[in-house]
C-alpha cells in the first residue's frame, strides 16, 4: 500500500536520475539528509540546504532533516495520472522513523554477470536471463514468506492496466469501424442514386453494362481511398494533438497515440474494400432497371 | 378569339393587375430583360391565354402575376395588394388563399396519395380535418378522379396527375388560377380534357390565366394576348 | 406544425432503404455517443450509488489519504468518534481498522483483507448467510484460548471452500516459520457477507476491532477510518468541516466531496469520453447533413411548388430542420439498445483491470446520461439539417420552377 503525503517513499535501487544542484552545507549528525523529488520540492517550496521535519503521523513526533538535493524521478507508465510526491532517505533512517525495525517492502537484486563452467544439463554457459530465472526459482522455493519476480515478470504484472486499456481501445475501435462502415455504405448508396441518370444516359448511348460497373466501382473505390487518406491525415494531426496535450498534462514522455504503418494499411484496406462493396451494391441496383427507367421515363 | 394589341383589358378592378412591369435578370456580361413594360389585368370569370414563342417572357409574367417573383420596376396587384410592398410571409398567405398554380411538370409529391396531395394546401390553411376530407373528396370527384384517391402519382397517368394538380390548385377556393403549359407533357386528347376543365373553372367564377404553346388550348380562352421579346404585341 | 411533421415523416419513408441505412448508421454512432455519456462520470455515479447504499454520510481518514490507501491511522479514533456522536444529527460514528492478514485453513494459507469493526455494526457489509458478529464478544470457552467469530466474503466461500462453522487461523505473518513469532488467532466462520468494495478474487474477513488490533500488535483506540451515520445527510458537508476543523490530523468528507476527490483521478476517462463523444456527434452530423442535402437536392422542384402553393420560407426551412431531427429521433431506439449492449461489453473489459472493485462499473446508465444523449443527438439532427435548410431558404421559386421544367 502506498504511504501518504506525510510519510516517506523509499525507492531502492538506482532508479532515477538525480538533478545535481548547488552543494548543500554539511549536515549535523542528528539532522538527516534527504533527497526530494522535484514535484515535492516545488510543492513544499524548498530547495537544497533547506530544513524539513519528517513524521509518519500528522501530529508528530518530528525528525529534523535537511534537503541534500532535488532530483527528477523516472515517471513509470503506471504512475501516469497520479502526482506522487517523493522523498528519499537512507534505509535505516526510514525504518527508524516508521518504527519498522529491519522491515522492507521490497528488495532489488543485481546479479553478477554469469560465468563459470558450462553445466552438464545444457552443455553451454548460462545466459543472463537463465541465471536470473534460476535465482528467482530458488528464492521462491524457500518458505521465507516472500515472492521474487524478474524485472520482466514484474513489468508484465504491472502492465495489467495497460493491457486492459489496450483491449478497451480495440473494442472502441471496432465499434467506430462499424459506424464508419455503415456511414461509408450509406454515402456510396446515396452517391449511386445520384449516378442513376448518368448511367441511364450512358446505357442509352450504348455503353456496355461492364463499363458502367467498372466506372461505378472505380468511383466508389476512389471516394473511399480519398476519404481514407483524408481520415488518416486528420487522425495523424489529432494524434499529435493528443500526445502534446497528455504529455503536458501528465508531465511525461510517454506516447499515448501512435499512427503505425500497420494501422495505415488496415484503414486503407478496409476503406477500399468497403467502398468497392458499396460500389458493387450500387452498380447492381443501378443496372437492375432499364435505361429509360433510369431517366425517369 | 383575337389578340388584343392594347394589352390592357379595361374593366373594373380585376383579381390581378400588372402595371408597366419589367423584369431584368442580371447575367454575366449583359443583363437579360425578360419583361419590358407589360400592363395587364384579369377579372373574375375570365380565361386569359398568353401565347408567344419560347423565351418571350410568358412564364416570367405568370410568376409575377402569382406573386412568386417580384418585378424589377412597375407593380403587380393581387386583390388590391401590391406585391412589391409585401414580405415573403405575407405573399405566401396571399398565394395560399387566393392563388392556385398548375405547372407543366405537375409537381405532385410522389410519396403522398392523390387525396393527400390535394389536402396539403388545406392543411397549411388550417382547415379542420373533417372539412378537409369532405372537400378533398368533392374536388377529386369534380376532376373525375373520385375512384383514384388512394393512388400515388406513380400509379396515375399524365392526364390524371395534371387533374390532381388542378384539384390541389383550387383546394382553398382561390380567386386566381395560373397555369403554365398545363398540357405540355400530355397527349392531345388528354390535353383537351384538361383544357375543358380549366374552361369550366373560369365559368365558375375563377380568373384563369393560361400560358401555352398550344393554339387549340389558347383558342378556348375568352381573351388572348400575344408576347414577343418581353412585350405584349 | 401539422403539415410539417406530416411531410417530414413522409419524406423519410420516401426511399425506405436509404432511410433505413442512414438510421442504422446513426444508431451505431448514437450508441457510441450514449456509451461516452455513460462513461463520463460513470464510475463516480457507480461509486456514489454504492456509498449511498452503505448509509454512511461522512468518512474521516488520516489527513492526506483516502480510505485504506495506506498504513496511516487515526490515533485516539475512539475518542474522536465519541466527540462526533455528540454532534446534532449524528446517529453513529464507527471506527474501522483495515489491514492485510493471512488466513490458514488446513494446510493452505492465503492472504486476505481484514476489516476490524465494533461488534454488530450495520452497514460495513451486508450479511447474505449465517450470523453476524455478536454485539458483545462472548466469554472464553472453557480453559482454551477463545475462538472468535468472523464473517467472510463470498469469494473466500466460493474459491477456498470455506463454509459457515469452519475454523480458520488468522495471522499477520505470511509464512509458517515467521508465524511462530507472530500473533495468530483461531476463528470460527459465523457468516458470509457482501463487502461492496472487494476486488475480483479478493478475500475479506470482518472481525471485532480489538481482536484485529491485537493481531496487528497495534495500540488500542486507533482506526484506519471513521464512518459516520446521520439522520440528515444534507448536513454532511457541515459536519465534515466541523470534524476537519476540530482535529488537524484528519480529513473528513461527505460522499459528494469524496466523489469529487476520486473524480480528479479519473481525468483520462472523462477526457476520452469527451473526445470520442464529440467525434460520434460529428459523424452523425455529417451523415444527416449528407442525406438531407441530397434529399433536398432531389426535391427542389417540389419545394418550389410548396412555396408557390403558399408555404412561407420559414415553414420550408422548418420542414428541412424537422427532417434532420426526425432522422436522429428514428435512430434513438436502436442507439439505446446497441449502446447498452456495447457498454456492458466495454464495462467487462475495464473491470478486468487490477484493483477495480467488483461492485463498481465504469459505464453507468443514468437518467442524466440518457437525457444528454437524446439532447445531443436531436441537436445534431437539427444542425445537420441546417445547411440544406439554408439552401431552401435561399431558393428562388420562379427560377427553380423554370429549371425543373427545362432540365
Amino acid at each position: 500500500m502506498r504511504i501518504g503525503l506525510v510519510c516517506a517513499f523509499l525507492v531502492l535501487g538506482g532508479l532515477s536520475r538525480i538533478a545535481v544542484s548547488r552543494p548543500a552545507p554539511a549536515v549535523p549528525p542528528d539532522v538527516w539528509p534527504v533527497s526530494l523529488g522535484e514535484r515535492a520540492a516545488h510543492r513544499l517550496g524548498v530547495g537544497p540546504g533547506d530544513p524539513l521535519d519528517l513524521s509518519v503521523h500528522p501530529a508528530g513526533p518530528w525528525q529534523p532533516a535537511r534537503v541534500a538535493q532535488v532530483y527528477r524521478p523516472v515517471r513509470y507508465p503506471t504512475e501516469v495520472g497520479r502526482e506522487p510526491l517523493e522523498i528519499r532517505l537512507h534505509l535505516p533512517d526510514l525504518q527508524t522513523l516508521a518504527g519498522r525495525g529491519d522491515e522492507a517492502d521490497s528488495i532489488v537484486i543485481r546479479l553478477r554477470p554469469p560465468g563459470g563452467p558450462a553445466p552438464a544439463r545444457t552443455g553451454r554457459a548460462a545466459t543472463a536471463g537463465e541465471a536470473t530465472a534460476e535465482v528467482v526459482t530458488r528464492l521462491n522455493a524457500s518458505s521465507l514468506g516472500f515472492r521474487a519476480y524478474t524485472s520482466a515478470e514484474l513489468a508484465a504484472r504491472n502492465s495489467g492496466p495497460f493491457e486492459v486499456i489496450a483491449r478497451f481501445h480495440r473494442a472502441i475501435g471496432a465499434v467506430t469501424v462499424l459506424a464508419s462502415s455503415v456511414f461509408l455504405v450509406a454515402i456510396m448508396t446515396l452517391r449511386g442514386e445520384e449516378l442513376r441518370r448518368q448511367v441511364g444516359v450512358m446505357r442509352l448511348i450504348g455503353v456496355s453494362p461492364r463499363t458502367v460497373v467498372g466506372t461505378v466501382l472505380v468511383i466508389a473505390a476512389g471516394v473511399a481511398l480519398l476519404g481514407s487518406a483524408i481520415g488518416i491525415g486528420l487522425g495523424y494531426l489529432l494524434s499529435l494533438a493528443i500526445n502534446a496535450y497528455y504529455r503536458s498534462l501528465f508531465d511525461t514522455d510517454l506516447v499515448f497515440s501512435r499512427v503505425t504503418p500497420r494501422l495505415l494499411e488496415t484503414s486503407a484496406g478496409v476503406s477500399a474494400l468497403l467502398g468497392i462493396a458499396a460500389g458493387a451494391v450500387t452498380a447492381w441496383r443501378v443496372l437492375r432497371r432499364g435505361p429509360l427507367e433510369q431517366l425517369g421515363r | 378569339m383575337t389578340a388584343d394589341p392594347a394589352a390592357r383589358i379595361a374593366a373594373p378592378p380585376g383579381v390581378v393587375a400588372a402595371e408597366a412591369v419589367t423584369k431584368v435578370y442580371p447575367m454575366p456580361g449583359r443583363p437579360v430583360e425578360a419583361l419590358r413594360g407589360v400592363t395587364l389585368a384579369v377579372e373574375r370569370g375570365t380565361l386569359l391565354s398568353i401565347v408567344g414563342p419560347s423565351g418571350c417572357g410568358k412564364s416570367t409574367l405568370l410568376h409575377l402575376l402569382g406573386g412568386v417573383d417580384r418585378p424589377t420596376t412597375g407593380s403587380v396587384t393581387i386583390l388590391g395588394h401590391r406585391t412589391d410592398g409585401l414580405g415573403d410571409a405575407a405573399l405566401a398567405r396571399i398565394r395560399l388563399r387566393h392563388v392556385g398554380f398548375v405547372f407543366q411538370r405537375f409537381f405532385l409529391l410522389p410519396m403522398l396519395t392523390a387525396e393527400e396531395n390535394v389536402a396539403l394546401p388545406m392543411m397549411e390553411a388550417r382547415v379542420p380535418a373533417d372539412e378537409r376530407r369532405r372537400r378533398t373528396g368533392a374536388l377529386l370527384e369534380r376532376v373525375g378522379l373520385g375512384d383514384r384517391m388512394r393512388h400515388r402519382p406513380g400509379q396515375l397517368s399524365g392526364g390524371e396527375m395534371q387533374r390532381v394538380a388542378i384539384a390541389r390548385a383550387i383546394a382553398n377556393h382561390p380567386d386566381l388560377l395560373l397555369a403554365d403549359e398545363p398540357t405540355g407533357e400530355l397527349d392531345e386528347a388528354t390535353g383537351r380534357e384538361v383544357g375543358a376543365l380549366l374552361r369550366a373553372l373560369s365559368r365558375d367564377g375563377l380568373a384563369v390565366v393560361l400560358v401555352t404553346h398550344n393554339p387549340d388550348l389558347a383558342a378556348l380562352a375568352d381573351r388572348q394576348v400575344r408576347m414577343r421579346d418581353g412585350v405584349l404585341v | 406544425m401539422g403539415p410539417i411533421l406530416f411531410l417530414a415523416a413522409r419524406t423519410l419513408v420516401r426511399v425506405p432503404a436509404r432511410t433505413a441505412l442512414v438510421v442504422l448508421g446513426l444508431s451505431v454512432t448514437g450508441a457510441l455517443l450514449l456509451d461516452m455519456t455513460m462513461l463520463a462520470g460513470g464510475l463516480q455515479a457507480s461509486l456514489g450509488s454504492v456509498l449511498s447504499r452503505l448509509g454512511f454520510a461522512v468518512r474521516v481518514v488520516p489527513r492526506g489519504t483516502l480510505p485504506f490507501s495506506g498504513d496511516a491511522e487515526i490515533a485516539d479514533a475512539d475518542r474522536l468518534a465519541a466527540a462526533i456522536e455528540t454532534q446534532p444529527g449524528v446517529t453513529a460514528a464507527v471506527p474501522v481498522v483495515g489491514a492485510n492478514l493471512y488466513v490458514r485453513r488446513g494446510g493452505r494459507r492465503f492472504p486476505s483483507f481484514a476489516l476490524g469493526v465494533p461488534s454488530g455494526t450495520p452497514g460495513a457489509y451486508t450479511l447474505v448467510a449465517g450470523a453476524d458478529l455478536p454485539a458483545r464478544p462472548g466469554p472464553p470457552s472453557g480453559g482454551t484460548a477463545p475462538v472468535v467469530p468472523i464473517v467472510i466474503n463470498q469469494n473466500m466461500a466460493r474459491l477456498d471452500g470455506v463454509r459457515i462453522g469452519d475454523r480458520v487461523v488468522l495471522s499477520a505473518a505470511p509464512g509458517t516459520i515467521l508465524q511462530t513469532f507472530a500473533a495468530a488467532q483461531a476463528c470460527r466462520v459465523a457468516g458470509i457477507a457482501d463487502f461492496y468494495f472487494d476486488l475480483p478474487a479478493q478475500r475479506t474477513v470482518a472481525l471485532a476491532g480489538p481482536v484485529l488490533r491485537r493481531l496487528l500488535d497495534r495500540p488500542p483506540g486507533g482506526a484506519s477510518l471513521i464512518l459516520v451515520r446521520m439522520t440528515d445527510p444534507s448536513r454532511a458537508d457541515a459536519l465534515a468541516r466541523w470534524i476537519a476543523g476540530r482535529d488537524a490530523r484528519v480529513d473528513a468528507f461527505s460522499i459528494q466531496e469524496f466523489l469529487a476527490r476520486t473524480g480528479a483521478r479519473l481525468t483520462y476517462f472523462n477526457q476520452f469520453s469527451v473526445i470520442l463523444g464529440t467525434m460520434s456527434a460529428a459523424v452523425a452530423f455529417l451523415l444527416i447533413a449528407a442525406i438531407v442535402t441530397l434529399s433536398v437536392g432531389e426535391r427542389l422542384g417540389e419545394i418550389a411548388m410548396l412555396r408557390a402553393m403558399g408555404f412561407p420560407r420559414a415553414r420550408i426551412v422548418g420542414l428541412v430542420l424537422v427532417e434532420g431531427v426526425a432522422l436522429a429521433a428514428a435512430a434513438l431506439p436502436g442507439a439505446f439498445l446497441l449502446g447498452i449492449a456495447i457498454a456492458r461489453h466495454l464495462d467487462r473489459i475495464l473491470l478486468s483491470a487490477p484493483g477495480v472493485p467488483e461492485n463498481l462499473h465504469f459505464f453507468t446508465f443514468t437518467a442524466a446520461a440518457a437525457v444528454r444523449t437524446v439532447g445531443i443527438l436531436l441537436a445534431t439532427g437539427a444542425l445537420g439539417g441546417a445547411y440544406p435548410a439554408a439552401v431552401t431558404a435561399r431558393l428562388e421559386v420562379a427560377p427553380t420552377l423554370h429549371r425543373e421544367v427545362v432540365s
